[in-house]
């Protein structure tokens, strides 16, 4: 989709000269239309006019999303969740750096903050810091480049291999539809936080985090459940001063709990999981249950519905969090059956799915997903809609403007 | 002509790293379990151990026929004809006036 913003010079004597504005950068979707009238009345105007339309492709159209997540980049669920509901599927950049934390869609493409490290891993060592430390991130070069492509023009962006732990060479990325920015800071430096069209924090709390942790990485020679705990409660510090500040500038928190339906659960199967809101955020409107504004509780089987244990609790209500007037929509437990999946979409409002169903079907486009039984799959994918909506949102009010400027 | 493409660090040697740098943690933190080389070696630990994880799970996802697929689908081992190429193919059959070949038909119809 093209954006032409319309000049018009007006000039006193009969011969106009086109020139072409020499600010704006050349990429290879620019094409420059000029269109040249003279009118034979010079009337109290008193000249001809001339109009030069550039008409370029992808530029300044890039909407930016920050995420910020603790779990590594660009391989989350998260990501591919977001990029499925776009269509396609997401994949490093064919014929680079296998070990490229890249990923590319048609329409979307994941950059992992990690690869903004100025210090590598001996680099930190030597230092004492961790990656958390803004000291070990280079938010200049993070800044220039976010912008550059937001403004459709290519960058080289350099490679973080977390095998070696090196920075390895530069790789080229084009300034893509979507840019989603994931990793540890997106919203640290406040110049990067003003390009993100809309931003995401995802919040896991130490309780949920140590149960996957124990899942993921037993199996890993080396790890004893004292050292997985260790691990996690050594980062805290660091975590708490940098990274979870964040929160109160995201304009969507998921937040991933231990439930309430099972007393003493200590598992992280079953989930307590909270999509916090912001309220009066552009081009995102907050979903709801039943009616927006007041609070509900909600448990949605009984008589038509037959779940089993431990069961679904909805709540829904208006909150306030770190000052600011928020939604909270929450739901505990987790689903069993497909009809249970869609009972529960047809009693959220503002969905922003293009149809009766379009949840459930993404849900199940990815059951194997870790969370698709739960709210953090329902959540994340109900996000993901909500991006989709934002994007063609602005992309409509990109072009309508133009057209009005030609009006005038 | 074979394209040499980087081939990625196998799983193992990932496994040895962690090990390593859960190793390396006891000497760092030994002298003061709060200072930063402590907490920079539990993040090492963090970070190798996401990484290990990671490769598990695309070594679990690797099919190496649909690897080999994506960036040749023009062999013969990755072909792949729509329904209508099918069609056209099986009623040259069907015109024989066979039933054994309208059978054959149906059943390529339906997928």
């Amino acid at each position: 989709m093209a954006v032409c913003p319309v000049y018009t010079t007006q000039s006193l004597n009969s011969t106009c000269s086109i020139s072409t504005p020499s600010k704006t950068h050349f990429s290879s979707h620019h094409n420059h239309l000029v269109f040249y009238r003279t009118s034979k009345r010079t009337s109290k105007r008193g000249g001809s006019s001339s109009c030069v339309i550039t008409c370029s492709a992808g530029d300044s159209q890039t909407v930016v999303i920050g995420l910020a997540a603790d779990s590594g980049c660009g391989k989350s669920t998260f990501m591919r969740r977001l990029t499925s509901v776009f269509g396609g599927a997401a994949e490093p950049p064919k014929g680079g750096n296998p070990d490229s934390n890249t990923l590319i869609s048609d329409m979307t493409t994941v950059i992992c903050l990690d690869d903004y490290h100025s210090l590598d891993r001996t680099g930190r060592k030597e230092k004492g810091v961790t990656a958390l430390d803004p000291r070990a991130n280079d938010f200049d070069l993070m800044y220039e480049q976010v912008k550059a492509l937001k403004s459709g023009i290519a960058v080289d962006k350099p490679i973080y291999n977390h095998v070696s732990g090196l920075l390895d060479p530069p790789e080229l990325i084009k300034p893509p539809k979507i840019l989603v920015i994931e990793g540890l800071h997106p919203m640290f430096d406040e110049r990067v936080r003003d390009l993100l069209d809309f931003s995401i924090y995802l919040d896991i709390s130490n309780e949920v985090k140590f149960a996957w942790k124990i899942q993921r990485d037993m199996a890993e020679r080396g790890h004893s459940l004292e050292s997985i705990k260790a691990s996690i409660e050594a980062r805290k510090p660091d975590f708490d001063a940098f990274i979870d500040p964040q929160k109160q500038y995201a304009d969507a928190v998921i937040e991933v709990l231990p439930t309430q339906l099972i007393p003493d659960d200590n598992e992280g199967k079953v989930l307590r999981v909270r999509l916090i809101m912001k309220e009066g955020v552009e081009h995102f409107s907050p979903v709801y249950l039943f009616d927006e504004g007041s609070t509900i509780s909600w448990i949605p089987c009984g008589r038509k519905l037959t779940c089993s244990y431990p069961g679904i609790k909805f709540s829904y209500g208006p909150d306030t969090y770190f000052g600011r007037e928020v939604s909270v929509l929450e739901m505990d437990g987790q689903f069993d059956r497909l009809d249970e999946l869609i009972y529960v979409e047809s009693h959220l409002s503002n969905l922003s799915t293009k149809f009766y169903g379009e949840v459930t079907q993404q849900m199940l486009k990815h059951a194997d997903f870790p969370g698709s039984n739960n709210g953090t799959g329902l959540f994340q994918t109900i996000v993901g809609l909500k991006i989709r909506d934002l994007y063609e949102q602005i992309t409509a009010s990109k072009t309508a403007a133009p057209l009005q400027a030609t009006k005038a | 002509m074979q394209v040499m493409k980087p081939v990625r660090a196998a799983p193992d040697s990932i496994s040895e790293k962690v090990e390593k740098s859960v190793k390396e943690v006891q000497e760092a933190c030994s002298d003061d379990p709060v200072s930063g080389e402590c907490v920079a070696a539990w993040d090492e630990v963090k970070e190798l151990s996401a990484a290990a994880s990671h490769a598990r799970d695309k070594k679990k996802d690797n099919d190496p026929l649909e690897n080999y697929c994506k960036d040749n689908p023009k062999t013969d081992e990755c072909r792949t004809y729509d329904n209508g190429s099918i069609i056209y193919i099986m009623t040259s059959f069907f015109v024989f006036g066979d039933e054994k070949f309208g059978v054959v038909l149906k059943l390529f119809l339906s997928c």
